[in-house]
Parts: structure tokens; C-alpha cells; sequence
């Protein structure tokens, strides 16, 4: 990839997630460099570059999301896989499941070796449905409602 | 080529291939097991890491067409509206399960009789219901007695798994509305059970494979045991071919070795365990004078009848966090209102609403249970209103077998060893699209119960083919089935499908505890009637 293919995949993710008070934009991040680097999301880097006008990121603002908009509507094939290679690499940055902790109090950990802790079943809670009478059908062949 | 002879040669060491193993070997039977994939390693397994999220997308995606390991083979899904999921290892397709654990109901066997759609099995809830029991002692179900909706039994091995937030207001707008509903029985340990195997920590992704060994899988329950026992399992294999004498009786499998090198395991008694998709795909290849269409196929039934259990799903968003992504990440709640015929809905059969969890950040973010988050300047808002807030109710139909449902051999698309890869054709028909659009009614009107502010409806998830079933149907009619009750071919007598192509019908649940039931079965007819089980010579 070039130095300007880079440059317009840097000016893409910042369209397609702006940053706000609580989230980073990907440049601040550089995701672009995480995902043209990346095994499986750089071919889909490659390809949803291919599909832009080449001179995408000096185009107006809007124009640019026209763009955006265009490929997502026409060529699927490249823009969805493109997309979730974008949200996978964007939502396991450190920097962003820490904005997402501090949003919600999920733990910007991995689920393991911690897990997390539940309430523990309590059987009162079936007491409704316990009370009917058996709800299956006769089969006529031995088990029967 | 090697010339070992065993008594039993298996295909496949998932759901399936471990119980039939575990028991052959255990009566005294050599037993070889093939597998093409290789053991889990738990200390690896991508839960550990805070990119986890991107496992789920590359390397532990349940499509093999997207996850593209050295061990899958692809599969042509080029005219599937349902796509395939699977998985190649030692413990099968048991590794990314959710691990729900619902037993069919005795009315799922008998659906031509009581509907008069489908077909009977040959056989009864009451044949199986001794097979379901020792199969949940062998793998651990967390549940609890009393459950209204289906036959009394013996009490689980452990108590049911936390609800969660999400459950407990789903279970309130249930008992509101007057529907059943129940505690999942699940195959996971919410304390621990069986040999090494820790309590559930309630980490979410059990489709990542389980570090504690507490989401069950065969390869952790049935395994150890049946090598113990003396089996023995070869990974790396990759079978090509069921071989036969000139008088159509199966002699053994011809698998590519992990070198590529062709290798021959001979047997007395071929069993295929290789899911729904992969058994049919092994009998089509097996072409020989005797079976030119492939093995014990002379009807033509092998490949065809192919189900799905296609699904719905709504999802409900509160107002509030219920903290969806923790615990696992499928199973709480099930309800069962829907599950048997009434006329009046204008469909025939019915269909489960199981309660899953939700996400973390990326499966929120690319959507699934939800649509995908839109990119732009809403994007965070949208964002921050639905993480960790959802919940989802499934509507997971039953799935009527038709002959135009099929597993085919790609014309265009082979594995790495040059074997051609397996192609679906499937489409669904009305009675399942008015059945799903029931259950989008049902669930939306559950979830607006329990005080959801949002409620959006997932017509068809595509990314569903989990439970591939009836290739190989069951039946007593040789001219109208493939298997007989006891999962032995109508025209070769030493060759018995085990896993879940012998479905007859599908019934509307999770079919893992039914197929282990099935095979528990069909391995004790096998050694009841062994001595007059015709083999080669």
C-alpha cells in the first residue's frame, strides 16, 4: 500500500468512526497502520481502498462520506467485510476498552482468567411455571401430558 | 497404504464419533478413531486475550469459509440461504457450542402420526430416554427438575447457571403473559463436575473453547475416557473414501494423512460421525461398481432432506445495563409456549425462544444479534445505548425435511488435498417463514413486556447452520430412508451413521443431546447383534 493509499485509509476509518469526548478517533489510535499490518484485515484494507476514487482524502468532508455511502451501497462484497475488520480492531484497542469501561463498567480485560460474577440461580424464581400442569404432548408412546 | 484391522473404524471424534468410541471401547471392541483436526489447546485459546473479539472474527469464526484453518475444508454456499457452521478438531463442533442441552420431546419423533408432515422415526423418546441420561452423566447438565414442558426425569448434575439480569425480566414478562418458559438445561458445569473439570466463571465466549474445562465438550468429557478405555484416535486424518468389497460390504476408510499421504484403515464395522454436512459429503465420494452414486445410496437419499433449525431473532434493548456479556453467552432461559401444532396459528410444528445474553464491544459494534452499528457521526451514540443493554430472544423453528435440500459434491471447489468440498442448497419454505414471523410477534411482544424501549427483529439469521441434519435419514422403510433404527445402512450392513444426518425430522431444539442419545444407542445395537453384523471377508 501506498503512502497515499495509507493516507486515504486514515482519512476513511476517521469518517466512519469520529472521534467524541468519550472515544478516539482511529488516527489517534493508528489503526491504519494496525490494520494494513494485520494478517487477515489488511486484504480488506486493500480492497476497500481499491474501491475509492484516488483522490478520496483531499475531497470535501461530505463528499467523502458520499463516497463512503456509495460503496457500502453498491459493493458489499468488499465494504461489509472491510467494516468488520474496522469495529474488530477499533473495539479491542486499549485506549478505546477503556473509554468503553469508563461508558459502561465493563472491565477492559480479557473474560478470562477472571470471569465475572453473577448472582447464583435461585429456585423461587420458577415458582410461576413450576405450579402448571405438564405442558407436552401426547405422543402416544409412553410419555404422555 | 498400512493394513491395520480393527473391529471399528470411526470418522470423526466430535459430538458424535467421542459417546460411540467411549462405548465400543469399553465392551472390548478396537476401536480407531479419524479425525482431521487436532486437540484444543486450552492454555492458547483466545479468551485469555484482550483481543478475543478478533478470534471470534478470524480464527475461531464458526464459519469455516471465513476462518479458512490449514485443518477445514470450505464448503460451497453459493446457493445456502443458511450458512455453515462447524468446527475440525478433536471434540468437533463441541468446541464452539453454546452448549444448550434440551432433549427432543416424545412428540418429535412422531410427527407424520400426530401432523401428518415429515416422517416418523423408527424410533421413540422412550427408546432414547436411558441414552439421554447416561449421555448427560457423560457430559454434565446444569438444569433443574420440574420443568412442565417435557417428561419427568432424574434430576441433572448440578443446578442451573446464573439467569442474569436479562433472564430474570424475561421471566417476569413471561409468567405475566402466561408462557412457559424454564431454566436451559446446559452443558456446562456451574460447579464442578467430571474429571479435571472446574465450575463455569461466567467469562461469555464458550465459543471460544473453555480453559476450565467447564463448558463441556467430548473432547473433555468422552475422550479421556474412551482412550482409556483403549481407543485410539488418529488426528490429522482425512478421510476420502469408505471402501467396499465387490459385494458392496464396507471394508474401511481411506484417509490423506497430515504428510498428504494416502493411508487405508481397515475395519470390520465403518461408523461415520462427520456431522451432517461431512458424512454426506463422504458417502457421495464413495463411489464404487456396486454404489456408483456413493455409498448406500441406491435411493438417492444421501445428501437430501438436508435441515436446518432456521431462526429469528429479536432482540429487546433496556433502558438500563443487564450486563449481557457476562456468562454464557447462549443458554439462560428457554420458553416453549410456541412448541407444539395448534391449528390455528396457520402453520404446522413449532418453535423455541432460547434467551441469549448479548456481546462484548466488537460483537456489539459489527452487529449479529443486532444490526450492525452504523459508521458515521451517530456512531458512538448508538453505540453507548446498546452495549451491555440487550438481550435476544432466538425463534428457532422446526425445520420440515424437503428432497430439495441437499448436500452435493462441488463442482467447483476442493480442500487443500484436492478433495471436492461439500456444496448446500437450501432454501426455506412457507410453513418456516410464517412460523418465524409468529415468533417475531411472540418475542417482540415478550420483550415489550419486560419494558424494553427498543425492539428490532432479525427476519433470517444467516450465520446460523449450526446443527446440519438429515443427510443419512433414519427410517424402516428401505426404499424411503437411508439408516435403519439402529443407525445401520439399509444396503450395507457393516456401515452405521451416527451423528446428525440420521435425523428423520428436526424437531425446533439444540439436536447435541439427541445425537449423543442416538449414537449411545445405535453402539449398544451394534454389540447386542454384533456377532450377526455381516462383514467383508
Amino acid at each position: 500500500m501506498t503512502s497515499i493509499d495509507r493516507t486515504s485509509l486514515a482519512v476513511l476509518l476517521d469518517r466512519m468512526i469520529p472521534g467524541d469526548a468519550d472515544f478516539p478517533p482511529p488516527s489517534r489510535i493508528e489503526l491504519a497502520d494496525a490494520m494494513v499490518t494485520h494478517e487477515r484485515f489488511g486484504a480488506m484494507a486493500e480492497a476497500m481502498i481499491a474501491a475509492l476514487p484516488a483522490d478520496f482524502s483531499t475531497r470535501p468532508k461530505e463528499a467523502q462520506i458520499a463516497v463512503v455511502e456509495s460503496v457500502e451501497r453498491e459493493k458489499a462484497a468488499v465494504f461489509d467485510p472491510f467494516v468488520v475488520a474496522l469495529y474488530s480492531l477499533y473495539y479491542v484497542h486499549p485506549t478505546v476498552l477503556a473509554a468503553v469501561e469508563r461508558a459502561s463498567g465493563y472491565a477492559a480485560r480479557a473474560p478470562q482468567p477472571e470471569g465475572y460474577a453473577l448472582k447464583r440461580f435461585d429456585p423461587a424464581i420458577v415458582a410461576v411455571p413450576a405450579s402448571r400442569g405438564p405442558q407436552y404432548r401426547d405422543a402416544g408412546t409412553g410419555s404422555s401430558s | 497404504m498400512t493394513d491395520a484391522i480393527d473391529d471399528v473404524v470411526i470418522v470423526g471424534a466430535g459430538a458424535s464419533g467421542a459417546a460411540v468410541a467411549w462405548r465400543l471401547a469399553r465392551a472390548g471392541l478396537k476401536v480407531t478413531c479419524l479425525e482431521q483436526g487436532d486437540w484444543v489447546r486450552y492454555d492458547e485459546v483466545p479468551s485469555f486475550r484482550t483481543d478475543w473479539e478478533v478470534a471470534r472474527q478470524t480464527s475461531h469464526h464458526p464459519n469455516p469459509n471465513v476462518r479458512r484453518n490449514p485443518v477445514d475444508y470450505p464448503v460451497d454456499d453459493s446457493e445456502a440461504a443458511i450458512k455453515p457452521f462447524l468446527y475440525n478438531a478433536v471434540g468437533g463442533s463441541t468446541i464452539l457450542w453454546g452448549a444448550h442441552f434440551p432433549r427432543f420431546r416424545p412428540s418429535d419423533f412422531r410427527v407424520k402420526t400426530l401432523d401428518g408432515v415429515g416422517d416418523d422415526w423408527p424410533i421413540s423418546y422412550e427408546d432414547l430416554a436411558p441414552y439421554y441420561e447416561e449421555n448427560d452423566r457423560m457430559m454434565g447438565v446444569s438444569g433443574l427438575a420440574g420443568d412442565p414442558g417435557n417428561p419427568p426425569r432424574l434430576a441433572r448434575q448440578m443446578p442451573p447457571v446464573p439467569l442474569g439480569r436479562g433472564a430474570e425480566k424475561m421471566a417476569g414478562a413471561f409468567d405475566r403473559l402466561g408462557w412457559h418458559w424454564w431454566p436451559c438445561d446446559v452443558a456446562i458445569n456451574s460447579q464442578p463436575y467430571g474429571e479435571g473439570r472446574g465450575g463455569c466463571n461466567n467469562c461469555g465466549p464458550c465459543d471460544l473453547g473453555c480453559p476450565s474445562g467447564a463448558r463441556s465438550s467430548s473432547d473433555v468429557t468422552y475422550w479421556p475416557q474412551a482412550i482409556g478405555a483403549g481407543a485410539k484416535l488418529i488426528t490429522g486424518a482425512r478421510a476420502f473414501e469408505v471402501e467396499t468389497d465387490s459385494e458392496g460390504r464396507a471394508t474401511g476408510v481411506a484417509y490423506y494423512d497430515r504428510d498428504g499421504a494416502a493411508q487405508r484403515h481397515r475395519a470390520h464395522v465403518v461408523i461415520l460421525a462427520a456431522n451432517g454436512l461431512g458424512t454426506a459429503r463422504l458417502m457421495l465420494l464413495s463411489q464404487s461398481k456396486r454404489f456408483p452414486n456413493g455409498i448406500a445410496n441406491d435411493t438417492d437419499l444421501v445428501g437430501r432432506r438436508l435441515m436446518h433449525h432456521p431462526t429469528g431473532m429479536v432482540t429487546g434493548t433496556f433502558d438500563e445495563a443487564v450486563d449481557g456479556y457476562a456468562g454464557p453467552f447462549a443458554v439462560s432461559i428457554l420458553c416453549q409456549h410456541f412448541y407444539e401444532t395448534d391449528a390455528a396459528r396457520g402453520f404446522v410444528r413449532g418453535y423455541q425462544m432460547q434467551l441469549v445474553r448479548s456481546n462484548g464491544p466488537v460483537g456489539t459494534a459489527v452487529g449479529g444479534y443486532l444490526p450492525r452499528v452504523p459508521w458515521g457521526e451517530g456512531h458512538h451514540e448508538t453505540f453507548r445505548n446498546t452495549f451491555a443493554r440487550t438481550a435476544s430472544l432466538t425463534v428457532t423453528t422446526e425445520d420440515l425435511p424437503r428432497l430439495d435440500n441437499r448436500v452435493t459434491l462441488s463442482d467447483s471447489l476442493r480442500d487443500a488435498w484436492g478433495i471436492p468440498a461439500p456444496k448446500m442448497t437450501y432454501s426455506l419454505d412457507q410453513n418456516t417463514k410464517e412460523m418465524i414471523e409468529h415468533g417475531i410477534k411472540s418475542a417482540t411482544r415478550a420483550f415489550n413486556e419486560a419494558g424494553a424501549v427498543a425492539v428490532t427483529a432479525e427476519r433470517l439469521v444467516v450465520n446460523a447452520g449450526f446443527h446440519l441434519l438429515g443427510t443419512a435419514c433414519m427410517g424402516s422403510d428401505a426404499d424411503a430412508s437411508v439408516v435403519d433404527g439402529d443407525c445401520r445402512a439399509h444396503s450395507v450392513p457393516n456401515l452405521l451413521v451416527v451423528d446428525g444426518s440420521v435425523f428423520t425430522t428436526s424437531a425446533a431444539l439444540n439436536p447435541t443431546p439427541t445425537i449423543q442419545a442416538v449414537a449411545l444407542r445405535a453402539a449398544d445395537r451394534l454389540l447386542a447383534a454384533r456377532r450377526g453384523v455381516e462383514v467383508a471377508a
